[in-house]
């Protein structure tokens, strides 16, 4: 049953993209123009924002103030993205375009704001109903987008002094 | 230090990406992967003077490229950056994709096929090569050559862990036999060994081959086989870019013998693209992963699992005391732990993921293996082709296995409390750290059991082109030959009907290389 309902779910998921697209036309509102770099590999603008709101909240407490490490997660995630396969980061890039998507997004996420608005308790709120989701698909998504954080945050040896790890040794 | 041996040596290498678009290599023996299985072929062949052709779709990387870095190791030595999945995503699988194959990235870990199996086999599927007192000299060989020995130092902490949790409830332990010379003790074996230790085919069997003139053509994937007749008359491959994804260029590789070595997701999936006979379909069909639960708790003492030989001590317990296809039954092992690996598979965000990774240096971890393939209500996964022609492995969780999970779990749970943890966590979305046994055990059985709430991992993919001389109930014969060609042959753990409940490279060493000096010594006639 539950596997049946996560195929169901993903084919719902790729139908719906395209009843929205064309019931609210194009993607994105030109309301949305990051002053961000264009050198992301994966990454558009609009999905940066998405990251630079949701790294604070899954990476709280390790994440040191600042832009600068926030970028550097962000920037990790985006080459760590690039390495997976083209049917993965397809699918990354559905679960991306969904969540631009205002109908989808307050549905599924509870949050009408746009995302650099969005308070850190909504967000909060948001992973953990994914966590704990009946839907399968629900529950794996929130599984790919938390590994992809962590994994870039927890590859860079200024977090490793933050929690004990010597790193590699000399030889 | 050992030497790189490919520091030195005029090797005939090809980078496949410096190749034109629709070149052409010949050989003899065209031998697709260069894991355990394809490099002992490689040497077996060119030793007794055919001209091989050695296919490997990673990367050429040794020693000096080895730094011991989670974020380069995976990205270039693993299939899709380590990040590989179940169709359902319900089991992350990591496998390798190097020169060497599995052999360069693995943990070195090396058990004789068990008793038990093979005894399985010969009862349930009419096996008659494979009885483990007629292997005995060929495992003894294989020891021999890959400098396999029971590890003699004493075990890191997160071994030792393990080890006084099973004295102390009285329950079996072993200690483990690795492929390794002048090892360093360092535990970054799963990056690539820095140091030439770990005697993986990358620095013997893929060295001594190219001795003997095979000529090894790297970041090139096998696609399909071209036919004539009964007979495989080239196969065609595509580059590959540094992320494992197809460039444009093509190459075709001609040859009188096939023999794919692929693992047990790359020959599968090789075989269906190219549409062979399957009168019975069964290529794809019964492929197993072991797959593997996790168990993190807390102690006082510095554990450090980032370093010291990652697996030496193991309990086959749960395995010897139930019978294959009795209740699910599982290896006890550890793993090393590193930072990335270690925080993408925790089940949290936040605050908690961060509590646990704060305790970084203090955190032990033990595994359970889950046997497969050996009950009715265990017949494996399905590997299949999407649309693009890339492999999917679909492998749905029976309730069977499940109980093996959940019991699991409280076994290690009551070895990791039994050793003096202060805490444990089952890795599991709605688990929480346990305090005192009793919680555990009482807590732990409420666990749902499902998917992506209960983390599992696999690092032995097996199955998939199985080994039978009937038809029916095989895709290859007991040499290794495809029932429904002439010279094409299947050589790695894809040959297994079932999994083996015990880490398979040695079992895939031994194995091809029986088969490949058969088939040379034959061909040689």
């Amino acid at each position: 049953m539950e596997r049946r309902s996560f195929f169901k779910l993903g084919i719902m998921a790729s139908m719906g993209l395209g009843v929205v697209r064309i019931g609210y036309g194009p993607l994105f509102s030109n309301s949305i123009s990051p002053d961000l770099e264009h050198s992301y590999l994966f990454l558009k603008p609009e999905d940066q924002i998405l990251c630079f709101a949701l790294a604070p909240v899954i990476l709280l407490g390790a994440l040191p103030d600042g832009r600068e490490s926030l970028e550097n997660v962000v920037r990790g995630l985006d080459k760590a993205i690039s390495g997976l396969s083209l049917e993965n980061q397809n699918e990354l890039r559905n679960l991306f375009t969904l969540l631009h998507i205002n109908s989808f997004k307050y549905l599924f996420t509870g949050i009408y704001k746009h995302w650099n608005e969005t308070s850190l308790t909504s967000l909060e709120i948001f992973l953990k109903k994914w966590r704990y989701n009946r839907i399968p698909i629900l529950r794996m998504a929130y599984q790919s987008i938390v590994e992809l954080f962590v994994s870039s945050w927890y590859a860079r040896e200024e977090s490793w002094k933050l929690i004990g790890y010597d790193g590699p040794p000399e030889i | 230090m050992n030497t790189n041996p490919f520091d030195k040596n005029n090797f005939k290498i090809t980078d496949a990406r410096k190749s034109s678009n629709g070149g052409i290599i010949e050989g003899e023996i065209v031998i697709i992967g260069s894991g355990a299985g394809g490099g002992v072929a490689a040497e077996n062949f060119a030793k007794m003077g055919f001209n091989v052709v050695l296919l490997e779709e990673g990367s050429l990387k040794t020693s000096k490229d080895f730094n011991m870095k989670e974020d380069e190791a995976y990205p270039e030595l693993y299939q899709e950056s380590a990040s590989r999945r179940t169709l359902d995503k319900g089991i992350k699988i990591l496998q390798g994709k190097a020169v060497g194959g599995g052999t360069t990235i693995n943990w070195t870990s090396s058990f004789r096929t068990p008793r038990d199996t093979l005894r399985f086999w010969e009862k349930e599927f009419n096996i008659s090569n494979f009885k483990y007192d007629k292997l005995i000299p060929h495992f003894e060989k294989i020891e021999k050559k890959f400098n396999i020995n029971k590890w003699d130092a004493p075990p890191n902490e997160n071994n030792e862990v393990l080890s006084v949790g099973l004295n102390k409830l009285g329950l079996s332990k072993g200690i483990i036999s690795r492929n390794v010379k002048d090892c360093m003790n360092l535990g970054f074996c799963g990056m690539g060994c820095p140091v030439n230790a770990k005697q993986s085919t990358l620095v013997s069997s893929i060295p001594n081959a190219l001795n003997d003139n095979a000529h090894l053509v790297h970041n090139l994937r096998a696609i399909k086989f071209k036919l004539k007749n009964d007979e495989v008359t080239s196969v065609i491959c595509e580059v590959v870019n540094n992320f494992g994804h197809r460039e444009k260029q093509r190459i075709e590789v001609k040859g009188k013998y096939f023999i794919s070595c692929g693992g047990a997701i790359g020959t599968p999936s090789l075989l269906l693209r190219s549409s062979l006979p399957d009168p019975f379909s069964l290529i794809g069909k019964r492929t197993f992963l072991h797959p593997v639960s996790v168990s993190a708790s807390l102690f006082n003492q510095k554990i450090e699992a980032s370093y010291g030989a990652p697996q030496v001590v193991y309990s086959d317990h749960f395995l010897d005391s139930r019978s294959p296809n009795g209740p699910a039954g599982y290896k006890l092992e550890t793993p090393p732990i590193h930072p990335v690996i270690l925080a993408s598979f925790i089940p949290e965000h936040g605050k908690p993921h961060r509590e646990i990774m704060e305790q970084f240096p203090h955190l032990q971890v033990l595994i359970a293996l889950q046997r497969d393939g050996f009950h009715p209500e265990s017949v494996g996964g399905k590997v299949a082709l999407k649309n693009d022609g890339s492999p999917y492995l679909d492998y749905p969780i029976t309730k069977y296995m499940w109980e093996g999970i959940q019991d699991s779990y409280l076994k290690m749970a009551e070895i990791q409390f039994a050793a003096g943890a202060k805490k444990v966590i089952p890795i599991h979305t709605d688990s929480e750290f346990y305090f005192k046994w009793s919680e555990a055990k009482r807590k732990i059985k409420e666990l749902p059991m499902k998917i992506h709430r209960a983390r599992l991992i696999s690092a032995h993919v097996m199955g998939g082109a199985r080994l039978n001389s009937k038809e029916s109930d095989g895709v290859v014969d007991e040499n290794g030959k495809f029932h429904h060609l002439n010279n094409l042959y299947v050589m790695d753990g894809s040959l297994f009907p079932t999994s083996l409940g015990a880490n398979p490279m040695e079992t895939i060493l031994t194995f091809v290389d029986i088969l490949s000096s058969e088939l040379a010594n034959k061909l040689k006639k």
